[in-house]
């Protein structure tokens, strides 16, 4: 896996561990919705099946979690952003 | 911004201007050379110089003729946004005043602030309790859910099957953020393309959320 593959999954990683810190909140319906999006991003990425951004595509994630996530600076709502910018840039 | 992305950035004026220069200044070079070229009384020296004015010509007129494809190729490419790939994998350039974070999920992260200057209303597509509300709104009407699906780029990884629609007022004085609904992975099931509204607070008390009417159901396929 090349650098870049390897730094999107570590962002993917990340935003897992904190949507896993948010499980026991309110918004476990769309927490357990996040969490299974962001384990099939990670499964296309890892085996080279992710569709390229080519700059434009989104992967949904930011979409989901601004609609419900209760603050905008929630540390899941950066994770995820993280994700996004840097599949648009990057792959 | 480096050298590259500020000449993509540059409107074509500048380069047009550029070239209009340079292709004058060798349309006047070849007419002075043209008049010139009958003044030698001695005939090698004037074969001589018939010589020299002909190359010196030919090469005015090759710089204005590359002059004239190049900017007729970077303008048709500018209009047509051909350019695109060259942005890609750059910062993005956001105009949108929202957090990076959520002016990525407009099209190239632009998106317009507006305040209402009087209550207008919106539509929300959504499936069941855990969707029903949100900050994503629309200002699109739609008859099925395959095309809220699609041009709201609803990806259904998240359970949202658009079969129901709510209509949402929003009072003046609101703020709002608009744009175009960005493609979402994969882009030939999510393009996008729709109307897209942002609030920061879709549980403000102000907001009056009603049921719209029925819209028709068909089945979303994504292959």
């Amino acid at each position: 896996m090349d650098n870049k593959k390897l730094e999107f999954v570590r962002l993917v990683d990340h935003a897992l561990k904190v949507a896993e810190q948010m499980k026991s909140g309110n918004q476990k319906e769309q927490i357990n919705h996040l969490i299974s999006t962001l384990q099939t991003i990670k499964r296309q990425a890892t085996a080279g099946q992710l569709e390229p951004s080519q700059g434009t595509s989104t992967l949904g994630l930011s979409r989901g979690v601004a609609d419900w996530i209760d603050s905008l600076d929630s540390p899941l709502l950066k994770a995820v952003g993280a994700i996004e910018k840097y599949y648009q840039q990057h792959l | 911004m480096n050298l590259g992305e500020f000449l993509v950035a540059l409107p074509p004026i500048p380069y047009f201007s550029l070239g209009l220069l340079v292709i004058a200044f060798c349309i006047i070079y070849v007419f002075y050379f043209n008049r010139s070229s009958g003044k030698s009384e001695n005939s090698a020296e004037s074969a001589e110089q018939e010589k020299s004015n002909m190359k010196i010509k030919s090469v005015a007129v090759s710089l204005s003729l590359v002059m004239f494809v190049g900017l007729s190729a970077l303008i048709l490419a500018q209009t047509l946004d051909l350019n695109r790939q060259i942005v890609f994998a750059e910062e993005a350039r956001s105009s949108c005043p929202l957090p990076e974070n959520i002016a990525v999920t407009f099209l190239d992260s632009q998106c317009e602030q507006v305040e209402l200057l009087m209550p207008q209303t919106f539509f929300r597509y959504y499936d069941n309790n855990d969707n029903q509300k949100g900050r994503y709104l629309t200002t699109d009407q739609y008859h099925t859910n395959v095309a809220a699906i699609t041009n709201l780029a609803l990806n259904q990884d998240w359970g949202n099957k658009a079969e129901k629609m709510l209509s949402i007022t929003l009072p003046a004085g609101t703020t709002v953020y608009q744009g175009v609904v960005a493609p979402q992975n994969p882009a030939s099931c999510y393009p996008g393309g729709g109307q897209q509204t942002f609030i920061e607070d879709s549980r403000d008390p102000n907001l009056f959320w009603t049921e719209g009417p029925t819209i028709t159901k068909q089945t979303f396929t994504c292959p």
